[in-house]
């Protein structure tokens, strides 16, 4: 295990020069107990070891375990398939970024999920990744530029742990620096407001040490730091 | 053979409807069609769970691929631990419910029915899960040793003789033959509690779960039984661990709806779930008719009054059905087959109500119905002699009439249906609309347009346009149109390429309602391009939620959908249109009943019934039927329900004398005086339909004083004919009377009868002894045409029955097998025997044994208490 945190420390130095903030992503591990679970993945750099203490209790990294989507690949709620079919057209990111407090908070609430445009999840339309990559990103506010590699939808989940709207979308940009935007519904569609960031703030944020999981997948790490960051648009017509 | 199961055979002899379980027993149950029918009623004893894992494969394979692991592999250990789980979960929820150990879930004493109630059917609602846990507590899930003393749980590899059984229709050759042949193969079918699936990347495993605790009260409490069964399955599923789980996907097994990856049917012709008549259920046993084809025959292409219709309609197609399922014996593919259809048209389903409410949701937030209104004015000022533009305005009106009329909707009651629907509303992605919403829009633009169609109409008038063209119709209209061939062949007539699109060719605007990408390069979502446009998917958009709120209980709950497969006739006996015992009777007095409400209201299969001697040539007026009394109501139905309804429909109606006249002619041709045809003034109707094939043409749209033209009957016809006198009609309800539709269910009425074919059979069940059906097709090398009347009987297969019948007597008497038999005729009589000469084995010597059997086994008498001692030889016991 500490060999295992050595190397990252080193590889993450390597790379520092590349990078600042924090970076979120997320993946498949198989944990202690010999589950697989779905973690979300939290990187800082040295100007934010403080705020990772304070979400990971370790200023470097760390992994926190998602909650499953109850029911979500099936008929009963149909806003996972909505994620990776039409969400382009009914919601809209919804001015500037949030604030790091808004991210933590949202990080130790147990009622969100990150969804990524690759998510296993998707049985509707896996094959259309690319596709559901471009209009992922397009909510992020470096999309024209081409300078953001990678966006994760923040969706919020009901007290049966289904997913009642998406709130947010987690931005990485090229210097593989996270940023939260939250999202509202496109106005031509609805004038209703999504409230989740409202209340999410005023929730107080617990540390749960049990929750954290300080185990990674190093490759996994790796590949992610490595990966090109640009990326060509595609005409999707 | 022990004393049980031969006495067993006997009762099964006499009381043919005594039921036994079918697994695990040399004995065979197969009742035949109208049995089959009469036994939905009653729950059952054994049911199939179809469990499908390629959700889970998928998922697991793309996890693979972001993971450590061979996706293939990784996709294969997901799918087994899936199936391996759910065997043993099945029996062993299965054993405490049956044991007693936990609670039957029914009535309003039930915690957790008033739970479930309190949480609106969720599952993982949290008081529901903790009321569980509690019971499961009390008394653990595996803490149970004595499964096998209250249910079986097998893991199906390939049917056995008795499942076999189940595609064929009553006891034939080819029956006797499959299952012999079934039977000679030896097939083992493993316990589910046995160990693990083994793995394969087949995506499907097949349980057979049965209830083997003799419990006297089991047809009480079985419906409930399995209810239970359900309900606790789904709560196992998400809050028990098994030891033999494999730990890595715990958190990934939960993100899949368990519910729609299960189908639990009955294993034969009970029920699982109570029979009611309702839309739910009849769409559970529409599942069946898509071993045909999910395109032609999909159940929720249906408002409620096609529902209702086809109930009346002859299973023609059950032969085809049956064809279908034999044909995908192998493998198991029949129940892929199934289930296959069912998620495609529930997938299907949840697409369209995301479509409708994403669009509802649109347009109530961009447009109001004033708005609509104005932009159709608008479009009548600025082109008030554009053919194209009033022909648009023809279809949106006659689609708007079949949908929003407050008389003659179809989808009338059906609208109260989508209260249900509220339900659904989690289904609709990120809509905030509710349905009570729609419908207002809905009623609102309907009764709006009324003025706006008017002018449409004056309009085309003036031009003396005409509008013909059934196929611009939108499809959901035009599938209601296929109903009757009239249309149908006109439908035929017309391009069949004409799909629905722009309502104009330069519409007002390209964009009426839309919604844009946040990705620039996507086109926009664009709901409808015009007024007309969107009006038209307004209603279009009710008729489709309607129809799926009818099936959504069935289809799109939290149930495990338990469609009754092998039953053809549940649903008719369930809806009280088919008994079993009466069915001769039953079509004809349908056929009165549909002729005098059709011919009277234009309006059939309504819950109502006229209580009345009908005579030819009768004047019988509604007005005076209600007066006198004499329409009733399905006791089924609320009555002041009921009678609003009947206000409502037919108020318009009442007081119209009309005049009723059937007649059976023979070899009518063309010409010929012989066929009766009644002309009126004002309107005149003549529906007529051969033995052959005879239709009715329309020689020009439809409209008052337009009379019809009858092709020529061939053989035997039946005619009827009504007379309105439309002048009485029009004083009384001028606006609201619609000919156009009195006519085709009269039409309907016709057709359905001469369709129709009794089934003549009485309700019988036989009993094959397996032993004797694998002894003969092991002496034969194949079931002889001879022997199919003994083995049906339960009998062995013999020269002939006398000799089958005094086999069976004497081996249940001595519990022993016959070894050797001859039979003595009696001298008077060929075919007649009174003495068999037979040796027993272990008893070398032969002893006769006196009896007496005439007429094929007819009549047929032995005394076994007068069994002759001498048959008690040596080691014979």
């Amino acid at each position: 295990m500490k060999k295992q945190t050595l190397a990252v420390l080193t590889f993450i130095g390597l790379f520092s020069s590349l990078s600042f903030g924090i970076q979120i992503t997320t993946q498949f591990v198989e944990n202690d107990v010999k589950e697989i679970e779905n973690q979300v993945l939290i990187l800082c750099e040295a100007n934010e070891s403080e705020a990772c203490l304070q979400i990971c209790q370790d200023a470097v990294y760390c992994a926190l375990p998602q909650k499953a989507c109850n029911d979500c690949v099936g008929l009963k709620n149909q806003n996972l398939r909505t994620a990776f079919t039409d969400l382009s057209f009914l919601y809209r990111r919804d001015g500037q970024s949030k604030s790091m407090t808004d991210l933590m908070s949202f990080l130790k609430q147990s009622h969100s999920i990150l969804v990524p445009y690759n998510s296993p999840l998707n049985i509707w339309n896996a094959s259309k990744q690319d596709q559901i990559k471009e209009q992922f990103l397009a909510f992020c506010p470096g999309y024209d530029n081409n300078t953001t590699i990678e966006a994760l939808l923040v969706a919020s989940l009901n007290e049966d742990s289904q997913i009642q709207h998406f709130v947010g979308v987690i931005c990485t940009d090229v210097l593989n620096n996270s940023r939260l935007f939250s999202l509202k519904y496109n106005p031509d569609y609805s004038p209703e407001k999504i409230e989740f960031w409202k209340q999410a703030a005023e929730t107080p944020v617990v540390v749960e040490s049990e929750g954290l999981q300080l185990k990674m997948s190093l490759d996994l790490l790796i590949q992610q730091k490595a990966k090109p960051a640009k990326l060509k648009k595609k005409n999707l017509n | 053979m022990n004393k049980t199961a031969r006495l067993l055979t006997i009762l099964g002899l006499t009381f043919s409807s005594i039921s036994f379980a079918q697994s695990n027993s040399e004995w065979v149950r197969i009742p035949n069609a109208s049995q089959c029918a009469a036994d939905s009623q009653t729950p059952t004893e054994s049911a199939f769970l179809y469990i499908d894992t390629t959700n889970i494969g998928r998922i697991a394979f793309q996890i693979g691929k972001l993971s450590k692991f061979d996706p293939d592999a990784f996709a294969i250990r997901a799918t087994t631990a899936y199936k391996t789980r759910l065997s043993l979960l099945s029996e062993a929820v299965l054993n405490k419910v049956v044991s007693g150990q936990w609670p039957l879930i029914h009535g309003e004493n039930s915690e957790i029915q008033a739970l479930m109630k309190a949480c609106n059917g969720r599952l993982n609602c949290p008081s529901l899960k903790a009321k569980f846990l509690e019971i499961a507590a009390k008394s653990p899930l595996l803490a149970s040793p004595n499964n096998k003393n209250n249910v079986q749980c097998l893991q199906v590899q390939e049917l056995s003789a008795d499942q076999l059984q189940l595609f064929f229709q009553g006891v034939t050759k080819e029956t006797l033959t499959a299952m012999a042949k079934s039977l000679s193969q030896h097939k083992s079918q493993k316990s589910c509690s046995e160990g693990a699936v083994k793995p394969t990347d087949d995506p499907s495993l097949l349980l057979q779960l049965d209830v083997v605790k003799n419990n006297p009260k089991f047809e009480d409490v079985g419906f409930e039984t399995w209810n239970s069964f359900k309900t606790y399955l789904s709560l196992a599923w998400r809050n028990i661990q098994l030891p033999s789980d494999d730990p890595a996907f715990r958190q990934i097994f939960l993100n899949l709806s368990l519910e729609e990856n299960l189908m639990l049917f009955s294993n034969g012709c009970k029920s699982i779930s109570r029979p009611e008549c309702t839309s739910d259920f009849l769409t559970s046993y529409q599942i069946r008719r898509m071993m045909i084809s999910i395109k032609d025959t999909d159940p929720l292409n249906m408002n409620s009054e096609e529902m209702r219709d086809r109930l009346f309609q002859p299973a023609n197609e059950d032969g085809l059905i049956q064809k279908n399922l034999i044909a995908k014996i192998d493998e198991n593919q029949w129940a892929a087959q199934f289930f296959k259809s069912l998620s495609s048209i529930s997938w299907g389903l949840t697409a369209e109500i995301k479509k409708s409410t994403q669009f509802f949701q649109t347009l109530s937030n961009k447009k109001t119905v004033d708005q609509m209104v104005a932009d159709l004015n608008l479009l009548l000022t600025n082109k008030s002699d554009d053919k194209e533009l009033l022909e648009s305005f023809h279809y949106l009106c006659g689609e708007a009439n079949l949908v929003g009329h407050p008389d003659f909707s179809f989808y009338k009651f059906d609208l109260e249906n989508l209260e249900k629907f509220a339900k659904l509303e989690a289904v609709s992605a990120s809509a905030n609309i509710n349905i009570s919403q729609i419908i207002d829009f809905q009623k609102d633009l309907y009764t709006k347009l009324q003025p706006v169609c008017d002018r449409a109409d004056i309009l085309a008038q003036k031009q003396k346009y005409n509008f013909t063209k059934y196929s611009s119709y939108r499809p959901w209209f035009k599938r209601y149109l296929k109903k009757y061939s009239m249309f149908q062949a006109l439908l035929d007539q017309e391009t069949s390429g004409v799909i629905q699109g722009p309502v104009l060719k330069k519409p007002l605007s390209q964009n009426y309602l839309q919604l844009s990408s946040v990705l620039r390069d996507l086109p926009d979502l664009v709901f409808c391009t015009d007024a007309v446009d969107c009006s038209r998917t307004v209603f279009e958009s009710i008729a489709h939620m309607n129809r799926i709120a009818l099936s959504s209980r069935a289809l799109l709950q939290n149930d495990i959908v338990s469609p009754g497969i092998f039953n053809r006739g549940a649903d008719k006996v369930t809806c009280g249109l088919y008994n079993p015992w009466e069915a001769q009777d039953i079509a004809k007095k349908k056929l009165l009943m549909d002729l005098v409400s059709s011919v009277l209201f234009g309006w059939t299969r309504l819950p109502i019934y006229l209580d009345v001697t009908y005579k030819p040539g009768e004047l019988v007026s509604f007005k005076k039927l209600v007066d006198d009394g004499k329409v009733k109501f399905d006791i089924k139905m609320d009555k002041p329900k009921a009678q609003a309804s009947l206000a409502l429909h037919f108020g318009a109606l009442l007081g119209v004398p009309c005049s009723v006249q059937i007649s059976q002619t023979e070899g009518a041709s063309e010409n010929s005086s012989d066929l009766p045809s009644y002309f009126f003034t004002g309107i005149s109707l003549n529906a007529c339909t051969g033995a052959q094939k005879a239709k009715i043409d329309l020689t020009s749209s439809i409209s008052i004083g337009q009379a019809f033209e009858r092709t020529a009957p061939t053989g035997n016809s039946i005619c009827g004919s009504c007379n309105i006198n439309f002048e009485q009609v029009l004083e009384t309800s001028a606006k609201q009377f619609v000919p156009f539709r009195f006519f085709i269910r009269l039409f309907d009425v016709l057709r359905n009868y001469v369709n129709s074919k009794d089934d003549p059979s009485f309700p019988h069940a036989d009993t094959v002894n397996l032993n004797s059906l694998k002894e003969a097709y092991e002496q034969y090398g194949q079931i002889p045409e001879h022997c199919v009347a003994p083995l049906k009987r339960g009998l062995q297969c013999r020269s002939n029955i006398c000799e089958s019948l005094i086999i069976r007597d004497i081996e249940m008497a001595t519990h022993s097998r016959v070894e050797s038999i001859e039979l003595r005729e009696t001298e008077a009589m060929n075919g007649s025997y009174d003495q068999a000469w037979i040796s027993l084995k272990g008893c070398g010597k032969k002893v006769p044994v006196n009896f007496s059997c005439s007429n094929n086994g007819d009549s047929y008498y032995f005394n076994p208490s007068r069994l002759a001692q001498a048959l008690t030889c040596g080691a014979v016991k």
